[in-house]
């Protein structure tokens, strides 16, 4: 698997035997322990991850080690082994955002950090997590998450960030407001009396005035000392008559550069083999003896390698049964620095063995980084090829790219599907513009490609650039190419390839959902959907389901779109994770709630995606989401909040949108204006958009009379709102007859494309009309007609929003049609709430009452007893506790056992 | 290394202290402005200088130079050579 | 996507001091510098650095080497002629 999680990331560095204890320095720690946050920040060779495993294993409760490397610096990547690190203190911890983590399209930052808040304050017991090496991180995802988390720090977690630099973190501020502890070079260094400890350690015994000496030409920087003590201890045992105060004295201590000199010593002291060894594996950055012995081309790797570990040569193990270590950082780089300078030659050589050996591991990770480093592109290459796909659609975007931009341009071209995964890692955040360089590279690579007789995994590969293709052809409104090129991928792609075949459905349903052939474009869908699920490729599922959903509601299929966008949002709920990418199944579930009068879901719904496309960069549901805001407003009688909800979705006008979405801010902003009653503004905004009301009602043209689409239906509709409007001051009867012929042929249109949302207002609209020309028969079978149609689907909110006249017209009446009384009075109840809106006391009733075991827990939580206590008291596992703890929090809607606790006081229940 | 000094870290364009300060790993003691650029003042380690300096980069800013003042506080003894 | 800002991305020539003399093995570190040994003890690194990210790269390794930075200076620059380098 390429996303190789490597144990020894997450390994708590033991004590070696012989450490120098700092009591003044686990005093300052121990100080700090009920601050939010520990800063180690000190140059390397400080003694800074010594000093905190000495610390930890002082400390009472559990700690949790992350060792950060380079390739962290990846989102994906981090947050994965964050979790697995929390995931040692408590399984259960973050098991909810695993899902969201292989969706392939990470989460944002704070989503993330909140639902993994959110576990933790479930903890009864406090722990500390460590990062290490945290200067490597430099990727503002990561330090947003961070940053989040040191916000908001729940109870149990207490930070430590290990690092060379004070990292980009707002840490001024902590510091302000003594909120952080810090460890710094200066409390690291070693003093004299240190110095003299440590010294004994190594078996050396010297003057107070040697000790001293070193010290000051160490400066008190322990890896100097460390290092400059192995050379005393082995020069000392070879040369017999060495003198320990010349050696000391000999040391250049006005500059740092004294380490040079010191592990050319060291190195020198080595016998060939060893001195060849540590110069050879110094280009790993991890050791293992099998490992060593495929680079260096020996066997007895591992023999070495506890050799080195007990001559303390700054071999650090990474696990508990001797079998991975790793240099020193410090001494690493000067070991590389060396073998550069006397075999560089030879460096590319190594770095392809290590390669190879990872590759065997299955350690791709790995195997891609030397294979690199021996600029052995052949190599790199065939593992893109082998594995990128997978990496990106799991995530790990920034790797894959870190890579792709490390080899050459010439290379890169010969790696189609790498390029084909960038390229619909872009297309499918319609990002099309980052998406061309790799389709102009597939363009070059693949289209002169004319074999016959091809492998399965070339007729796979054909098969996914075609329905790229497709896609972007799709994207440019070329329908007819687009839908040839996917139904030739349909035509080749190999039994085997899911993935391939539910992205090629699913630009059939596009294709067909533009054509507006509708029962196609579902039937395509459907089968993107059965297909994309069995590759687990989420993508194509969503995009599908979402496409599904808001045909549905087009439609008028409310139950139906419900039945396609819930099990989204449960599934959502269930992990704990919102991608942005289910945005629009929020906006569908807003709508469909407005139509269902749930007023307060609808809101719900409606700004979860709203959130969601802002963090997901979705600017068209961003602007449909304050229409909808702003329609809730308008509903609820808060004509102040609807105008700057519209207002706000007419300032995101200039970016750069697609035409429906300055429809249905233009519908919405007239509707307003007229409930406002500033119809000069209402005819301005329908001006705009071609309808002119001077002389004669004039409005643009329809597209097509067969099939009209949802928003241009709103733009119209909102036109015979205006007119409506001129009518109610008695004048223009001869524009009221216009509006009539438009709104017929705008029924016909449709009903024939099925856009019931659209004729429902449009039959409500023309009743009012008819009812204004005083024409009350064909009013009435308006509105028999408009309930007709929504009865079964139980639409209320399309009536509410027509205002009082629609309310007065359902009561004028006792028959329409075969109507049900019922439905009917549901409708009117609707108008009534809205006169009086109730305002219920959120706590004053639960929507789901609490169980009688959550009830249990709840008392027993009061009682003050911690989870562990609660769990035997019940005599119910520590996890099925939480669960229901989390249970509990949700009905109650709090956070934390003091809300839960107050919310149930006032509730009654305890 | 281990010691604290004073540090002038001058940057293209502006610097407003008090926003730079909300976001930023170490405390700006002063910001004054030299023409177009930005004069930091801080009070720092090596350690804290360097992520200073990495905060900036991120910020955009064009860095023109750092200078340590020569000697204010040293409990280390790095002043052995001292001019 | 979380990538860096683009810098400015002008190539330019920096002077960075450290404390104590770099021996002339260790320019491979400071690849392109020149490295100017100093009387008082000091090493001066002069050349030119392509944009703000290179020069970024280059304190890192600074930090790595665990020296003391005493001073960097943008000397000259194809962006800001009118730049002065600052005393030191």
């Amino acid at each position: 698997m390429p996303g190789d999680l490597l144990q020894t990331k997450l390994y708590t560095p033991r004590l070696r035997p012989s450490f120098v204890p700092r009591p003044h320095l686990i005093q300052k720690l121990n100080q700090g322990l009920h601050r939010k946050l520990t800063l180690i920040s000190a140059p390397a060779g400080f003694g800074k991850t010594t000093c905190i495993s000495e610390w930890i294993h002082t400390l009472d409760y559990p700690a949790t080690w992350l060792s950060l490397d380079n390739g962290d610096d990846d989102p994906r990547r981090f947050v994965t082994y964050f979790i697995a690190a929390l995931q040692k203190v408590d399984m259960t911890l973050g098991q909810d955002s695993e899902d969201l983590l292989s969706a392939g399209q990470l989460s944002p930052a704070e989503i993330i950090s909140t639902t993994l808040i959110n576990n933790m304050l479930a903890l009864a017991d406090h722990f500390l997590l460590v990062l290490d090496d945290f200067h490597v991180i430099q990727d503002r995802f990561i330090l947003q998450f961070l940053e989040n988390l040191i916000a908001n720090i729940p109870p149990p977690l207490h930070l430590v960030l290990i690092t060379r630099e004070d990292p980009p973190l707002p840490l001024a501020r902590l510091r302000a407001n003594n909120l952080l502890t810090e460890i710094r070079a200066r409390d690291l260094r070693f003093n004299t009396h240190d110095t003299a400890i440590f010294l004994e350690t190594l078996g050396l015994s010297l003057s107070p005035k040697d000790i001293a000496a070193l010290e000051k030409k160490s400066e008190g920087w322990i890896v100097g000392l460390q290092l400059a003590g192995i050379a005393l201890q082995s020069s000392l045992s070879v040369q017999n008559e060495s003198d320990p105060s010349a050696f000391i004295a000999q040391l250049s201590g006005s500059h740092r550069f004294f380490l040079s000199y010191l592990t050319e010593q060291v190195l020198d002291q080595q016998s060939e083999e060893m001195r060849q060894f540590l110069l050879q594996t110094a280009i790993l950055d991890k050791l293992h003896g099998d490992l060593c012995n495929a680079v260096t081309e020996r066997t007895d790797g591992r023999f070495l390698l506890e050799r080195l570990f007990n001559a303390n040569l700054f071999l650090i193990p990474l696990d508990d049964e001797g079998e991975w270590y790793r240099y020193h950082h410090l001494f690493r780089d000067l070991l590389r620095d060396r073998q550069h300078v006397l075999r560089g030659e030879e460096t590319a050589v190594l770095h392809q063995r290590a390669s190879q050996w990872y590759v065997q591991a299955n350690m791709i990770n790995m195997a891609i980084h030397h294979a690199l480093a021996a600029q052995d592109y052949e190599m790199a290459v065939d593992l893109l090829e082998s594995y990128a796909m997978q990496m990106i659609m799991q995530g790990f975007v920034k790797t894959v790219n870190g890579w792709v931009e490390a080899i050459p341009e010439r290379w890169r071209s010969q790696s189609p599907r790498t390029n084909l995964a960038f390229a619909w890692m872009h297309l499918l955040r319609g990002a099309y513009p980052q998406a061309s360089p790799y389709l102009e590279q597939l363009h070059a690579t693949l289209d002169n490609d004319p074999i016959l007789q091809q492998t399965e995994a070339e007729t796979s590969l054909k098969a996914d650039w075609l329905v790229m293709q497709s896609l972007v052809l799709y994207m440019e409104g070329k329908l007819a190419e687009s839908k040839s090129k996917a139904e030739h991928a349909l035509a080749i792609v190999p039994e085997q390839d899911d993935r391939v075949r539910s992205l090629a459905y699913y630009a059939l349903g596009s294709v067909c959902q533009a054509s507006l052939e509708f029962d196609r474009a579902v039937h395509f869908y459907q089968l993107a959907i059965q297909y994309g699920r069995a590759a687990e490729n989420l993508v194509a599922e969503m995009m599908s389901m979402t496409n599904l959903a808001m045909i549905a509601l087009e439609h008028g299929k409310l139950h139906l779109a419900y039945e396609i966008a819930a099990p989204i949002d449960e599934r959502n709920e269930q992990s704990g994770s919102l991608p942005p990418m289910s945005a629009v199944v929020y906006g569908v579930l807003g709508e469909l709630f407005i139509q269902w009068y749930q007023l307060d879901r609808a809101r719900q719904y409606t700004q979860r995606s709203l959130q969601l496309s802002r963090f997901g960069g979705y600017n068209t549901a961003v602007v449909l989401g304050h229409v909808t805001l702003s329609r809730l407003a308008q509903i609820e009688g808060d004509l102040e909040a609807a105008l700057e909800e519209i207002q706000t979705a007419v300032n995101l006008l200039p970016v750069e949108l697609p035409e429906y979405i300055r429809q249905e801010v233009t519908a919405q902003q007239v509707n307003l204006y007229l409930a406002c009653n500033r119809p000069a503004a209402a005819e301005l905004a329908l001006r705009r958009q071609g309808f002119s009301f001077q002389d004669q009602f004039i409005f643009p043209d329809f597209p097509s009379e067969q099939a009209i689409s949802h928003s241009l239906g709103l733009l119209y509709n909102s036109s015979l709102r205006y007119l409506l409007n001129l009518a109610k001051n008695g004048r223009t009867p001869d524009k009221l007859k216009a509006g009539i012929d438009l709104a017929n042929r705008l029924i016909t249109a449709t009903l024939q494309s099925q856009k019931t949302l659209v004729a429902l207002t449009t039959y409500l609209l023309r009743a009012q009309m008819y009812a204004a020309c005083g024409e009350i028969q064909a009013s009435h079978s308006d509105y028999v007609n408009a309930l007709e149609l929504a009865e079964t689907e139980g639409f209320i909110g399309v009536f509410v929003e027509q205002g009082q006249p629609v309310a007065h017209a359902l009561t004028q009446s006792r028959q329409f049609g075969r109507v049900s009384k019922g439905y009917i009075n549901n409708i009117l109840a609707a108008f009534t709430h809205l006169q009086s809106p109730s305002t219920i006391d959120q706590v004053s009733f639960l929507v789901e009452p609490l169980s009688e075991r959550e009830l249990e827990v709840l008392r027993l939580m009061a009682d003050g007893l911690k989870y562990k206590e609660i769990a035997t008291q019940l005599f119910i596992s520590l996890n099925t506790v939480r669960y229901h703890v989390k249970a509990l929090y949700g009905k109650l809607n709090v956070n934390n056992r003091t809300q839960a606790i107050s919310a149930a006081r006032q509730l009654e229940l305890l | 290394m281990q010691g604290i000094y004073t540090y002038h870290v001058e940057v293209q364009d502006e610097v407003d202290e008090a926003v730079f300060n909300a976001a930023s790993p170490i405390q700006v003691q002063g910001v004054r402005l030299n023409g177009a650029n930005s004069r930091l003042i801080i009070y720092a380690d090596q350690s804290g200088l360097i992520g200073l300096i990495r905060h900036l980069h991120q910020q955009g800013f064009v860095l023109l130079s750092v200078f340590r003042e020569p000697f204010f506080q040293e409990k280390g003894n790095e002043n052995s050579n001292r001019r | 996507m979380t990538d860096e800002q683009p810098d400015m991305d002008q190539p330019a020539i920096y002077q960075i001091r450290i404390k104590g003399h770099v021996s002339q093995q260790w320019a491979d570190w400071f690849a392109g510098l020149t490295i100017t040994l100093e009387a008082d003890g000091n090493t001066l690194l002069t050349g030119p650095i392509v944009d703000q990210a290179a020069l970024h790269g280059l304190l890192k390794k600074v930090r790595d080497l665990g020296v003391p930075l005493l001073s960097v200076n943008l000397v000259e620059s194809s962006a800001n002629s009118d730049l002065q380098t600052s005393v030191s």
